[in-house]
C-alpha cells in the first residue's frame, strides 16, 4: 500500500509540475475584413487608407504587414453632384503607410459625402455629412504652479451645435530652450483627447463652455505604456476643434474605450468599434473643423 | 378589471390549497407506516459533506476547518465549489456558479434572510465567518416551496443554533486576518454568539493587488490599502419548551484605496452589508409556527479622481421582509405552508462623471422599488414503502412599474427499495425578481442589482433531474449520479464600458435572451479508515442565446465547464495529527478574446470575433493542510494553497504593442495571474 501511495505521489507531483507548462488558450477564429478609414474635412480633400484586419495567430514581419495593405482598389468619393476616383499615395505619417487622396473634390459644410470601394469583385460603401464647424472663443495653456514645466490646455467656445464635438491634438514639434531650436516629434497624426468626444446636448445651446482637455493616449507611438495626459511648455500643441455626425462620435467613443480600456480587468472592452461602412469595418466620417495652435511658452494663440 | 379577477381567482386557488393540504392528507393515516431520514453512522470518521442520500449538500464548518484554505480561515461557499454540480469559478471570485447559472441566481441565506453582499475583495477573505456558522447547506435539484426569489440552487448558511452551554472563546489567529467567537450564556434559556473578523496586514495583500490593478509592469503604486471587518452577533431564548426565540445580525465593511502618482489617479471603493434578522418559533405536538421579520442591505461605492475628473458611482440594495411558514406532521405527511413578503428598495448604478468646470456626464436612474408577496405549500407524502412524493406549490405576485404574477409548481419522486439505494425524479419551476448586473468578472464591488421590471422582466427557468444514490451496507462508501436538464428565459447580460457612460443609462448596456444548462454529476464518498474522502465529476454544458450578441447565434455562458473534477482526501496519521488535500480539475472560462487587429488612427484596436468564443487554460490546483492539534480543538494548520504554482490565470490579455527596439508591431499575450502559490499558517484556539 505504501509503495502505491508513493507512486501515486510521484505521479501527482510529475503531474502538478507539468499541468503548469502545457495550457494554453483556444483562440477563436480568424476571419479577415476589409478596414477602412476615412474622412473628409470642410475645405480638405478626402483621404482613405485601406487594409485588412490581422490576424492575431501570426507573427508580424514587414511582409504580413504589407500584404495587409490594399492598394489596388478603386475609392470613389461623390456628393452627389461631382465624382472623384481617389489615387494612392504614400504618407508614412499613417500607419498603414498609404493613403487614396482626393485632389478635386474638397469637402463643403452641409454636404453629403458617399465613399465606395471597389475590390476584389467586392463593393464596400459608406455615406458621411460634414457639419457646421464651431470656432473656439479661446484657447490656452495652464500650469497648476509657476515652476511646473507642464500643464492641461483649456478651451472655451459657445455651444452652436446641434451634433457631437471632438477636440484633437497634436504636438509635431517641441522646442529645446537649451539650443533655442524647434526639435519634430513622432506625433504626426491628430488623436482625440481624453473622453474629447461628446455631444452638444450635453451642454445647453448657446451657453459657453468652457473645458480642460487632456492629452489622448497614443499608445502605439511611444515606449510601452507611456502615457501622460499633459503637456510640456516647450510642445507646439495644435488642435482641431470638430464637429461631427452621431455615427462618427459613436466610432470614436468605441475607440476611445478600446484603446483605454484594452488592458482594464474591471471595465474590460470586448466590443468591436462602431463602424459605418457598409460591407466592411472602420468609419467614413465629414468633420467640420476649426484649426488653433498654442506654443505656451509663448502663450499665444492663433 | 380583468388582470385582476385573474389574480384574484388565483389567489383563492392558491390560498384553498394552502388552507385544505393539511386536512386532505391527515385524513389519509392508512398509508402505510416509512420515514426516510437521512442516515448518520456514528462511530465513521466526522464527515465535511452529508446529505447526499437525501439529494442535497451539507458542509459542517468543524469538519471543513481541516481542509486547505487561502488565508487561513475556510471558505464555506468556495468548499461548495468540490461538490458536483458547482462550477469551479476560479481565483479572485466570490460568486457561486451552479448547474450552468449565472452569478446572482442562487438564493443566498442568513438565518434564512437573503443576503445580497458580494463578498469580500478577490475572494481572498470568505464571505461567512465560519466560526459563526454551524453549516452551510446547497439545494439545487429539491427545492423546498419555501425558498423562491432564485432561478438556480438554494445556499442556506446556518449561524449556530444551540444554546450556549458554558462561556467560551474559540477562533484562529493567521498571518493576514484573525476571527474569534465568543459563546456566551445568559442564564438557561438565552445565549449569545458573537464573533468578529478583522484583517490587519493589507501590506501583504498589495503584491497579490499589484497583478492585477496594475496596467503596467513599469509603473509603480504610490499607495494601496485594504481594509475589511465584520461582526456577527445571534441571540438565542428558549423562552418556553414551546418558544423559541432567534436574533441575529451581522455586517460587514470593506475599504479599498488606489493612489497613482503617475496616471494622477485615486481611487477609493467601499463596500458594506447588513443583515437583522428576528424568528419565533413556536412548536406544539407536531405542528411548529414559525415567523420571521428581517432587514437586509447592501451597497457599494466607487470614486475615482484623475487629474480634474472625477467620477463615481454607487449602487445599493435594502430589503425588508417577512416570512411566515405553519409545518404540521398529520400522520405520516408533512405539510408546510406559508405566506412571505419582500418589500425591495434598489438604487441602480448612479453614474457620475465631472470635470473641473462643468458636469461632464451623469447618469441618475430612479431607485427602484418593488414587492413581492407570495404564498406556498409543500406536502411530503409517502405513497408506499418504497414510494414518496414530494409536492410544492408556490405563487408570487411581484409588483414594479408592471405586476407580474407567476406560479411555480414542484415535484419530486422519490424511490427508495431499502435503506441502501435511492432514486429520484424531480421537476421545479422556478421565478427571479432581481437581477443581478455585473459590469467586471473580476472580483470587485461593482455589480448591482436591479429588480424586474416591464423593460426587464423575471427571469424564469424549468428544471429537472434524475438521481440515484447507492451506499455500501454499512455507508462506508457512497455514491451519488444525477443528471440534470434547466430552461432558462429572459436572462440578462450586462456588458458596461466605461466610457458609456456618458450616453447611456444602465438599461443601454443589457441585453436578454434565453439560456439552457445540461450536465452529468458524479460523486463517490468513502467514511472510513484513517482516510477518508470524495471524488466529484461534472460532465456540463451550459449555454445562453441573445439576439443581441453573437449576430444572435448561440454561445457559451462565462463559467461553462465542460468537465470540472474535485478530489478531496483526509488522512489522520494520529489523533493529533490530520492532512488534507484537495485537487481541482475545470475546463477553462469561456471568454471573449480578439480574433484580429487593425490600425486606426495609426493606434491598433482589436476585433473581437466570437462572443465568448475563446477559452482560457484549464484551471488546476493542489491544495494541502497539515492539522497538529496539541488539544482539543486548539492547534497549527499550515495551509498551501496551489502547492505546485500553477498559473491560473484570472484574465488574459491580447494587445499588439510597439516593440521598443524595432519599432514594429508585435503580438502579446499576458496571463494576469492573481494567486500563485500561498502558505498561510494560522493558530486554532479555544478556551
Amino acid at each position: 500500500m505504501k509503495t502505491v501511495l508513493k507512486y501515486l505521489c510521484g505521479v501527482w507531483i510529475f503531474a502538478g509540475v507539468a499541468c503548469n507548462e502545457a495550457r494554453t488558450i483556444a483562440y477563436a477564429d480568424y476571419v479577415p475584413q476589409i478596414v477602412v478609414e476615412g474622412w473628409i474635412e470642410n475645405g480638405e480633400y478626402p483621404q482613405v487608407m485601406l487594409s485588412w484586419s490581422a490576424s492575431f495567430s501570426e507573427s508580424l514581419d514587414t511582409i504580413y504587414l504589407l500584404k495587409q495593405v490594399i492598394r489596388s482598389a478603386k475609392v470613389t468619393v461623390s456628393d452627389g453632384e461631382q465624382t472623384e476616383v481617389l489615387a494612392l499615395g504614400v504618407n508614412s505619417d499613417y500607419l498603414p503607410p498609404y493613403v487614396y487622396y482626393g485632389k478635386n473634390l474638397k469637402g463643403e459644410v452641409g454636404k453629403t459625402y458617399h465613399l465606395e470601394v471597389a475590390y476584389r469583385e467586392g463593393i464596400i460603401s459608406a455615406e458621411t455629412t460634414i457639419p457646421p464647424p464651431v470656432a473656439l472663443d479661446s484657447c490656452w495653456f495652464e500650469k497648476t504652479a509657476p515652476a511646473d514645466t507642464v500643464g492641461y490646455v483649456f478651451i472655451q467656445f459657445r455651444n452652436t451645435s446641434d451634433d457631437f464635438y471632438q477636440v484633437a491634438t497634436r504636438s509635431p514639434a517641441r522646442y529645446l530652450p537649451r539650443y533655442h531650436r524647434w526639435s519634430a516629434s513622432q506625433e504626426k497624426v491628430f488623436t482625440p483627447c481624453l473622453y474629447g468626444n461628446f455631444p452638444a446636448a450635453q451642454y445647453g445651446k448657446n451657453d459657453t463652455v468652457r473645458m480642460q482637455i487632456k492629452r489622448g493616449p497614443r499608445l502605439f507611438l511611444y515606449a510601452e505604456d507611456y502615457y501622460a495626459a499633459f503637456f510640456s511648455e516647450y510642445d507646439k500643441i495644435e488642435i482641431k476643434f470638430r464637429t461631427m455626425s452621431q455615427a462618427g462620435y459613436d466610432f470614436w467613443c468605441s475607440w476611445q474605450n478600446e484603446i483605454i480600456n484594452a488592458r482594464n480587468p474591471i471595465f474590460p472592452a470586448t466590443s468591436n468599434l462602431k463602424s459605418n461602412i457598409d460591407g466592411g469595418i472602420g468609419n467614413w466620417c465629414g468633420y467640420g473643423v476649426s484649426n488653433y495652435t498654442i506654443i505656451p511658452f509663448l502663450q499665444s494663440a492663433e | 378589471m380583468n388582470e385582476w379577477h385573474k389574480y384574484l381567482n388565483r389567489m383563492r386557488i392558491i390560498l384553498l390549497f394552502v388552507c385544505l393540504t393539511p386536512y386532505l392528507y391527515g385524513k389519509n393515516d392508512t398509508i402505510p407506516d416509512i420515514e426516510i431520514r437521512e442516515v448518520i453512522i456514528s462511530g465513521q470518521s466526522p464527515q465535511t459533506i452529508r446529505g447526499l442520500s437525501q439529494n442535497y449538500i451539507h458542509l459542517g464548518t468543524d469538519a471543513a476547518a481541516t481542509l486547505p484554505s487561502l488565508a487561513g480561515s475556510s471558505d464555506m461557499l468556495k468548499l461548495l465549489e468540490l461538490t458536483p454540480g458547482v462550477q469551479h469559478s476560479g481565483d479572485g471570485n466570490s460568486y457561486l456558479y451552479v448547474r450552468g447559472s449565472d452569478a446572482g441566481q442562487n438564493l443566498l441565506l442568513y438565518d434564512n434572510a437573503p443576503l445580497y453582499s458580494a463578498g469580500h475583495l478577490l475572494g481572498i477573505f470568505p464571505l461567512f465567518n465560519p466560526e459563526h456558522l454551524s453549516g452551510v447547506e446547497l439545494h439545487k435539484s429539491e427545492i423546498n416551496a419555501a425558498y423562491g426569489g432564485g432561478l438556480s440552487a438554494v445556499v442556506k448558511a446556518n449561524p449556530r443554533q444551540s444554546l450556549p452551554k458554558k462561556l467560551q472563546l474559540k477562533g484562529n489567529v493567521g498571518l493576514i486576518a484573525s476571527e474569534a467567537s465568543m459563546e456566551i450564556p445568559l442564564g438557561k434559556r438565552f445565549g449569545v454568539y458573537l464573533s468578529g473578523r478583522k484583517t490587519y496586514l493589507n501590506l501583504l495583500i498589495q503584491p497579490l493587488l499589484n497583478s492585477v490593478l496594475r496596467n503596467s509592469q513599469q509603473q509603480s503604486e504610490q499607495g494601496l490599502s485594504y481594509d475589511f471587518h465584520d461582526i456577527n452577533l445571534t441571540l438565542i431564548g428558549q423562552l418556553s419548551p414551546q418558544d423559541r426565540l432567534e436574533m441575529n445580525v451581522t455586517g460587514g465593511q470593506d475599504k479599498l484605496k488606489i493612489n497613482e502618482q503617475i496616471l494622477d489617479l485615486i481611487g477609493r471603493l467601499n463596500w458594506s452589508n447588513g443583515l437583522v434578522s428576528t424568528r419565533w418559533e413556536h412548536q406544539i405536538d407536531r405542528y411548529t409556527l414559525s415567523q420571521q421579520l428581517y432587514f437586509s442591505q447592501y451597497q457599494n461605492q466607487i470614486l475615482m479622481q484623475q487629474s480634474s475628473m472625477d467620477m463615481h458611482l454607487l449602487s445599493s440594495i435594502r430589503e425588508v421582509g417577512y416570512k411566515g411558514a405553519y409545518r404540521r406532521q398529520i400522520g405520516l405527511v408533512a405539510v408546510e405552508t406559508g405566506l412571505q413578503y419582500a418589500s425591495n428598495r434598489i438604487q441602480p448604478q448612479i453614474y457620475e462623471i465631472y470635470n473641473t468646470q462643468l458636469p461632464y456626464s451623469q447618469n441618475h436612474p430612479d431607485p427602484l422599488v418593488s414587492h413581492l408577496a407570495s404564498l406556498y405549500a409543500e406536502a411530503e407524502l409517502p405513497l408506499n414503502p418504497q414510494w414518496d412524493v414530494r409536492a410544492g406549490l408556490r405563487y408570487n405576485l411581484f409588483f414594479q412599474d408592471r405586476t407580474f404574477n407567476n406560479i411555480e409548481p414542484r415535484i419530486s419522486f422519490h424511490y427508495q427499495p431499502d435503506n441502501n439505494n435511492r432514486l429520484h425524479l424531480t421537476l421545479n419551476r422556478q421565478h427571479q425578481y432581481l437581477h443581478l448586473l455585473c459590469p467586471t468578472s473580476v472580483g470587485l464591488p461593482l455589480d448591482f442589482w436591479v429588480t424586474a421590471s416591464g423593460a426587464m422582466p423575471p427571469q424564469s427557468g424549468n428544471g429537472v433531474s434524475i438521481g440515484y444514490f447507492h451506499s455500501t451496507s454499512k455507508h462506508d462508501w457512497e455514491l451519488s449520479a444525477e443528471i440534470f436538464y434547466r430552461m432558462m428565459h429572459h436572462i440578462y447580460e450586462y456588458n458596461q464600458t466605461i466610457t458609456s457612460g456618458n450616453s447611456t443609462s444602465y438599461l443601454d448596456n443589457i441585453t436578454t435572451g434565453k439560456g439552457k444548462a445540461y450536465g452529468l454529476e458524479l460523486i463517490v464518498k468513502k467514511n472510513f479508515g484513517a482516510w477518508n474522502g470524495w471524488i466529484s465529476y461534472t460532465l456540463g454544458k451550459s449555454d445562453r442565446t441573445i439576439p443581441a450578441l453573437n449576430n444572435g447565434q448561440t454561445f457559451p455562458a462565462r463559467f461553462d465547464r465542460r468537465h470540472d473534477l474535485s478530489l478531496v482526501a483526509t488522512y489522520k496519521f494520529s489523533e493529533k495529527w490530520n492532512a488534507s488535500l484537495v485537487y481541482i480539475y475545470a475546463t477553462g472560462n469561456a471568454c471573449t478574446l480578439p480574433s484580429s487587429w487593425y490600425f486606426i488612427n495609426n493606434t491598433p484596436v482589436k476585433e473581437y470575433a466570437v462572443y465568448n468564443g475563446a477559452r482560457m487554460p484549464d484551471y488546476h490546483r493542489t491544495d494541502l493542510s497539515l492539522q497538529y492539534l496539541y488539544a482539543k480543538d486548539n492547534g497549527i494548520v499550515l495551509s498551501i494553497y496551489n502547492l505546485f504554482a500553477v498559473n491560473n490565470p484570472l484574465y488574459v490579455f491580447m494587445n499588439v504593442e510597439r516593440n521598443d527596439k524595432t519599432g514594429q508591431p508585435e503580438i502579446r499575450v499576458r496571463h494576469k495571474q492573481l494567486f500563485s502559490i500561498i502558505p498561510s499558517l494560522t493558530w486554532r484556539f479555544k478556551f
